[in-house]
C-alpha cells in the first residue's frame, strides 16, 4: 500500500515536450484514473513512476520518499502494458514467472507454482499456463499481463490503457472484472485510459490530462459537473457537450443569454444562474449545455421554447441523438424518446431549466 | 466461349513465355557451377580434351590429391599440394573474426538502437562508411603499420582487419533487429525486478537470436569471400583459399583438376549455406535497410 | 470540499523545477557498450590519415627518405593521361554493370514473383553466384574461356568465334569483366527487388484492378513507383561497389592488357605493390575514395528517406 505523488514533472524530448510541471498525490488504496486523449503524456508518467524514464525535471515520491533516482527494478511496482509486452519467447506460467526470478530471496519452487496457479484461476487462464504467447487472443493476453503483475505483492498497480484493445462486448465485463479485482486487492492503482465512461465508472479520482498539462484533478462527479475548463467538459459525455459563444443581455430587466452567431439561439436561463451573470451582462461568454439536460418536445409547449429544424437523427438504444440548427447554430440533443424523427422536421427545445456551464471567452470556468 | 478461349490461349502463352524465360535465366547462373563442379571429377585428360566432354567417367582423383596434399603424376611420384592449408586458415580467420565482432558488435547494435545520444547517427554512419570504402585506402597504410608491429601474415593481424569487413555488418544488420524489438518488452522485465542489463539478457536476447545467426552467416560468407586482404597482408601463413586457388592459374596445365577440386570445396560449403538461408539474407544484403 | 485543483494552462507561467542530473551511469553506458566496436574500427582512422599523408609525400620503396611534396602529385595524376583513362574504365564499367544489372534483376524478380513452376524450382537457386568469392567466380570463368579447352570457347565455335580473345584482346576485356560482374551481382539485385515484391501491400492493385486499370498501366503507375525504394537500395550498393571492385579485374588479368582494364584500385594496388610507388597509389585510392565518398553520401540520405517510407 502506498501513496505515490509526483511534483512539478516534466519530461522533456528533442523535439516535444510530454509532461508539463506534473504534481498530483495519490491516497492510499486509492483508484486513480488518468483521463486524456492520446498523446497526452499518459503512458509517459506511468514509466515515470514504474520507473523506466527518468524526468527531466522533477521528483517522483513514494509514502512521502523521494525515489526518483532509484532504479526501475527496485520500486516495487506492477505495470500493464498497452500492447501487453508479453515476453514471446515464454510460456503463459514463464511470463507469470518471471518477477520471482528476481528477487532476492525467491520463494520456493511449490510456493511459485502455487501463487501461480491461484492467480490464474482468480483470473481463468490456468488452462493456458502452458500456451506460448503469440497463441493467444487480445483479451486473453490482457488477462496474462494482470496476472503477471499480480504474483508479487506491489506497492501500486499501473494500469496502461488495458481494455482499449479489448473487444467492445468484452470491454463492460472486464470492466467490472477489473473493478471487483481492485477492491479486493486493495491496493492503490494508477490506471490511464482515454475512455470516460472507463474513468467515471471506476475511478475514486480523476485527473484529467492534456498534452502533458493537468486539467483538473476530481472525483468524478466534480468532473462531470464542475469542469474546471472546456477541454474537460467536452472529455466527458457522448454526444459532446455543446459550447456556444453568446452575449448577456438585459431585456426589460431580464437576463437573457444569446449566440453571436445566431440570434435564433436566445433564452432565459434558469434562476440560479441568471445570478450568477448579472455580473457579466454586456460581455461575451462562453456556455456549454449538455445534449442530455435540453428539454425536448416535439410540439411547442410553452413560450420558452425554441424553434430547430432537425438536421441529422441517429436512434442510440432507447434514446435519439439529434442535431439541430438554429438559424446558424447547431446544437445537439440527446432525447428520452426512441420515437423516429424525421429531417427538416421542427422540433421545439427548452432551455429554461437547463443547468449551464459557464466559461470565459479563454475556456476557463467562471464562478 | 471466344473470349474464354482468347483468355486461356493468353494464359498458355504467358505461363510458357515465364518458364522458358526463367529456364533461360537460370541456365547462364547456374551453368558455370555446374560445370565447374562436373570439371572436378574430370581426369586431367578429359579436363583437356576438345571438344569439350560433358559425358565422361567421374574421379576422384582430384578430391584425394587435394585432400591428401599429394597429386600423383604418372611415372614420377607425387608432389606436394599446397591448398588444404588454405582451407584451414580461411575457416579460422573467417570465424575468428565473426565470432569477434559478434562479441562487439551485438552490444554495440544495442547502444545505436536504445541510447540517444549526441553524435549517434555520425557513429553509425561511420560504421556504414567501412562498407562503401575503397580497401586499399586503408589496406595500404595498414601494410606499412603491420610490418612493422611484426602483424604481418598473422592471424591476429588479419583477424582485426576483417573486423572492417564483418563488424560493419553485424552492427548495421542487428541495429534494424533490435529496432524491431519494443521497448516495453525490457521496460516490463524491469518492472518485474530485473537490472536493464539483466533484462536485455533474458528477453531481447532471444529474440534476436535469429537475426545474430543470420548476419553472422552472412558476414562468415563475405569474410571468406575476401581477397584483397589477404593479398596485401598475408603471406604463406596465412595465405587463404582465394590465394591458394589464385596460385594456381599460374601453375602448369597438370594443376587444373586439382584446381577444379580446390574451388569447389572452397565454395560448396557456402552454396550449400546459402540455399536454406536465402530468406535471411535479403536485410543482411541490404545492411538492415530492408526488412523482408 | 474536495481539492480539485485549478487548471493550469499550458501558457501560465509556474514555477518550473530545476532540472534533473543524469546520472554518470547513464550518460556514460553508450559510450562504453559501443567502445569496442570503436575501437577496434576506429583504429581505421590512423590508416586514412596515414594514406592522406603519404599521399603528399613521394615516398617510393626505392627511396625510403622520402619528402613532403605536398599536391604535386594530385596535380601530376590529374593532368595525366593515364588518370584520365582510368576515370574512364571505372565509371564504364560501373554504368554498364549497374545498369544491365538492375535491368536483369528486375526481370529476373517479376518472373521469380510468379506461380510458375520454374519459378519455385529455381527460386532456392538464385543467390549461389552471389555466395561465390568473386576471385574464385573470375577462375571459374577463366577456365571456361581457356583458348585450349574452355567450354565457353566451344559454344562460340558455332558462331564461327573459336578464337574469341576474351580478355587478353583490349578489344573485349571490358566486355569479358562486365559478363563476369553482371552473372556475379545481378542476383544481388533480383534478391532485393523480389523481397519488394512480396512486401508491397495488396490494397493499391486491387484498388486498380476495380478501377479496370490495364496490365501496363498498373505496372506503370502502381507497381513501379512502390517499388522504387527496393530497387534504389540495390542499385546505391550496386553502383558504390562497381566503382571500387577489384577481385573480378584483378583476377582475370591484372588490369591488362597493358592498362586497359585500370580502374582506379586496380591501378592503385599495381602502381604501390608492383611498381613501388605508394604515394602515387595512394594519391589514386583517396581520389577514389573522394567520388565515391560524395556519390555515397547523397545516395545514402536518398536511401534513409526510402527506409523510413518501407518500414
Amino acid at each position: 500500500m502506498a501513496r505515490v505523488a509526483l511534483k512539478q514533472v516534466t519530461m522533456d524530448y528533442d523535439s516535444t515536450t510530454a509532461l508539463k510541471n506534473v504534481s498530483f498525490e495519490t491516497k492510499d488504496g486509492e483508484f486513480l484514473v488518468i483521463l486524456g486523449p492520446a498523446g497526452a503524456g499518459k503512458t509517459t508518467l506511468l514509466k515515470i513512476i514504474a520507473g523506466v524514464l527518468r524526468p527531466t525535471r522533477g521528483r517522483v515520491y513514494m509514502n512521502d520518499q523521494d525515489i526518483t533516482d532509484k532504479p526501475g527494478n527496485l520500486r516495487n511496482v506492477a505495470m500493464t502494458f498497452e500492447d501487453y509486452a508479453l515476453y514471446p519467447t515464454f510460456t503463459v506460467k514463464q511470463n507469470m514467472d518471471n518477477p520471482f526470478g528476481a528477487m532476492e530471496n525467491p520463494p520456493s519452487k511449490e510456493e511459485r507454482e502455487n501463487k501461480i496457479l491461484e492467480i490464474a484461476r482468480m483470473l481463468q487462464i490456468d488452462h493456458l499456463l502452458d500456451r506460448k504467447v503469440d497463441q493467444l487472443s487480445g483479451g486473453q493476453k490482457q488477462r496474462v499481463s494482470l496476472a503477471r503483475s499480480m504474483v508479487r505483492s506491489p506497492q501500486a498497480f499501473l494500469f496502461d490503457e488495458p481494455l482499449s484493445h479489448v473487444d467492445a462486448k468484452i470491454r463492460h465485463a472486464m470492466r467490472a472484472e477489473l473493478h471487483r479485482l481492485a477492491s479486493v486487492l486493495a491496493t492503490t492503482t494508477i490506471y490511464v485510459t482515454h475512455d470516460y465512461v472507463e474513468a467515471l465508472s471506476l475511478g475514486d479520482r480523476i485527473i484529467v490530462i492534456d498534452k502533458g498539462v493537468i486539467q483538473q484533478i476530481g472525483t468524478p462527479h466534480e468532473i462531470y459537473h464542475d469542469p474546471v475548463n472546456e477541454f474537460v467538459a467536452k472529455v466527458v459525455g457522448q454526444p459532446n457537450i455543446n459550447l456556444f459563444t453568446c452575449t448577456v443581455k438585459k431585456v426589460n430587466e431580464q437576463i437573457v443569454v444569446e449566440s453571436v452567431n445566431s440570434s435564433a439561439l436566445s433564452f432565459v436561463p434558469r434562476a440560479d444562474f441568471r445570478d450568477k451573470l448579472e455580473r457579466y451582462v454586456g460581455e461575451e461568454i462562453r456556455i456549454g449545455i449538455r445534449p442530455q439536460d435540453i428539454g425536448f418536445t416535439m410540439t411547442p409547449n410553452g413560450d420558452n421554447n425554441l424553434a430547430t429544424k432537425v438536421e441529422l437523427f441517429e436512434l442510440w438504444g432507447r434514446r435519439g441523438m439529434i442535431m439541430a440548427l438554429l438559424g446558424d447554430e447547431e446544437i445537439r440533443v440527446l432525447t428520452d424518446t426512441d420515437e423516429v424523427i424525421n429531417l427538416n422536421q421542427n422540433v421545439w427545445l427548452d432551455l429554461s431549466e437547463t443547468p449551464l456551464y459557464l466559461f470565459d471567452i479563454s475556456g476557463v470556468k467562471i464562478d | 466461349m471466344e473470349n474464354n478461349q482468347v483468355q486461356e490461349k493468353k494464359n498458355w502463352l504467358s505461363i510458357i513465355g515465364t518458364n522458358l524465360a526463367l529456364i533461360i535465366i537460370f541456365a547462364f547462373f547456374l551453368f558455370p557451377i555446374i560445370w565447374m563442379v562436373g570439371m572436378s571429377f574430370k581426369t586431367i585428360d578429359d579436363i583437356l580434351a576438345w571438344p569439350p566432354k560433358f559425358f565422361f567417367t567421374p574421379t576422384l582423383a582430384n578430391f584425394k590429391a587435394i585432400i591428401t596434399s599429394q597429386m600423383e603424376l604418372r611415372g614420377v611420384g607425387s608432389i606436394p599440394i599446397d591448398f588444404m592449408q588454405g582451407f584451414w586458415h580461411t575457416l579460422i580467420i573467417s570465424a575468428t573474426a565473426v565470432i569477434v565482432s559478434v562479441i562487439l558488435g551485438v552490444p554495440a547494435s544495442y547502444a545505436l538502437s536504445r541510447f540517444n545520444f549526441k553524435g549517434r547517427e555520425d557513429i553509425a554512419f561511420t560504421f556504414l562508411s567501412f562498407r562503401f570504402g575503397p580497401e586499399l585506402l586503408v589496406i595500404i597504410p595498414i601494410y606499412f603499420i603491420f610490418q612493422k608491429i611484426n602483424l604481418m601474415d598473422t592471424y591476429a593481424g588479419l583477424i582485426w582487419v576483417y573486423q572492417l569487413i564483418t563488424l560493419p555488418m553485424i552492427i548495421w544488420i542487428m541495429r534494424s533487429y533490435v529496432d524491431d524489438v519494443p521497448v516495453d518488452f525490457e521496460d516490463a522485465c524491469v518492472i518485474d525486478g530485473y537490472p536493464r542489463w539483466r533484462a536485455v539478457f533474458k528477453i531481447v536476447l532471444p529474440i534476436i537470436r535469429p537475426g545474430i545467426a543470420a548476419s553472422a552467416l552472412l558476414a562468415f560468407i563475405y569474410a571468406w569471400n575476401n581477397f584483397l586482404f589477404a593479398l596485401v597482408l598475408g603471406s604463406s601463413k596465412t595465405s587463404t583459399l582465394t590465394i591458394s586457388a589464385m596460385k594456381f592459374i599460374s601453375a602448369e596445365a597438370l594443376r587444373y583438376g586439382i584446381m577444379s577440386a580446390g574451388i569447389v570445396i572452397s565454395f560448396l560449403p557456402i552454396l550449400a549455406f546459402s540455399v536454406f538461408a536465402q530468406r535471411y539474407f535479403v536485410r543482411g544484403l541490404s545492411m538492415g535497410a530492408i526488412k523482408r | 470540499m474536495s481539492d480539485t485543483s485549478l487548471a493550469l494552462q499550458p501558457d501560465e507561467t509556474s514555477q518550473e523545477a530545476p532540472l534533473n542530473p543524469i546520472p554518470r551511469k547513464e550518460k556514460w553506458a553508450p559510450f562504453l557498450i559501443l567502445g569496442p566496436a570503436l575501437l577496434a574500427v576506429g583504429v581505421v582512422m590512423i590508416p586514412f590519415f596515414i594514406s592522406v599523408y603519404y599521399s603528399m609525400t613521394n615516398y617510393k620503396f626505392t627511396r625510403p627518405n622520402f619528402n613532403f611534396v605536398g599536391l604535386k602529385n594530385y596535380i601530376n595524376i590529374l593532368t595525366s593521361d593515364t588518370f584520365w583513362h582510368s576515370v574512364k574504365v571505372t565509371f564504364t564499367y560501373a554504368a554498364i554493370a549497374v545498369s544491365i544489372e538492375t535491368l536483369l534483376g528486375i526481370i529476373t524478380a517479376f518472373l521469380l514473383n510468379t506461380e510458375r513452376l520454374m519459378a519455385k524450382i529455381f527460386k532456392p537457386f538464385l543467390l549461389l553466384p552471389l555466395m561465390i568469392a568473386p576471385l574464385i567466380t573470375t577462375l571459374i570463368w577463366r577456365l571456361m574461356m581457356s583458348p585450349e579447352f574452355g567450354v565457353l570457347n566451344y559454344f562460340l565455335s558455332f558462331f564461327g568465334l573459336r578464337d574469341f580473345p576474351w580478355a587478353t584482346s583490349p578489344d573485349t576485356a571490358m566486355f569479358t569483366v562486365l559478363l563476369v560482374e553482371i552473372w556475379t551481382f545481378t542476383p544481388f539485385v533480383a534478391l532485393l527487388v523480389l523481397a519488394g515484391l512480396k512486401s508491397l501491400p495488396k490494397e493499391p492493385f486491387e484498388a486498380a484492378q476495380v478501377d479496370g486499370a490495364g496490365q501496363w498501366f498498373t505496372f506503370k503507375n502502381v507497381t513501379l513507383p512502390l517499388l522504387t525504394p527496393y530497387i534504389a537500395i540495390a542499385v546505391v550498393f550496386r553502383l558504390i561497389d562497381s566503382l571500387r571492385q577489384f577481385d573480378i579485374i584483378f583476377g582475370m588479368s591484372k588490369g591488362g592488357p597493358g592498362d586497359t582494364l585500370m580502374n582506379f584500385q586496380v591501378f592503385a594496388y599495381t602502381t604501390t605493390f608492383t611498381y613501388g610507388n605508394p604515394a602515387k597509389g595512394l594519391t589514386y585510392i583517396i581520389i577514389n575514395w573522394i567520388i565515391i565518398y560524395v556519390i555515397s553520401t547523397y545516395l545514402v540520405k536518398y536511401w534513409q528517406k526510402v527506409q523510413s517510407r518501407i518500414s
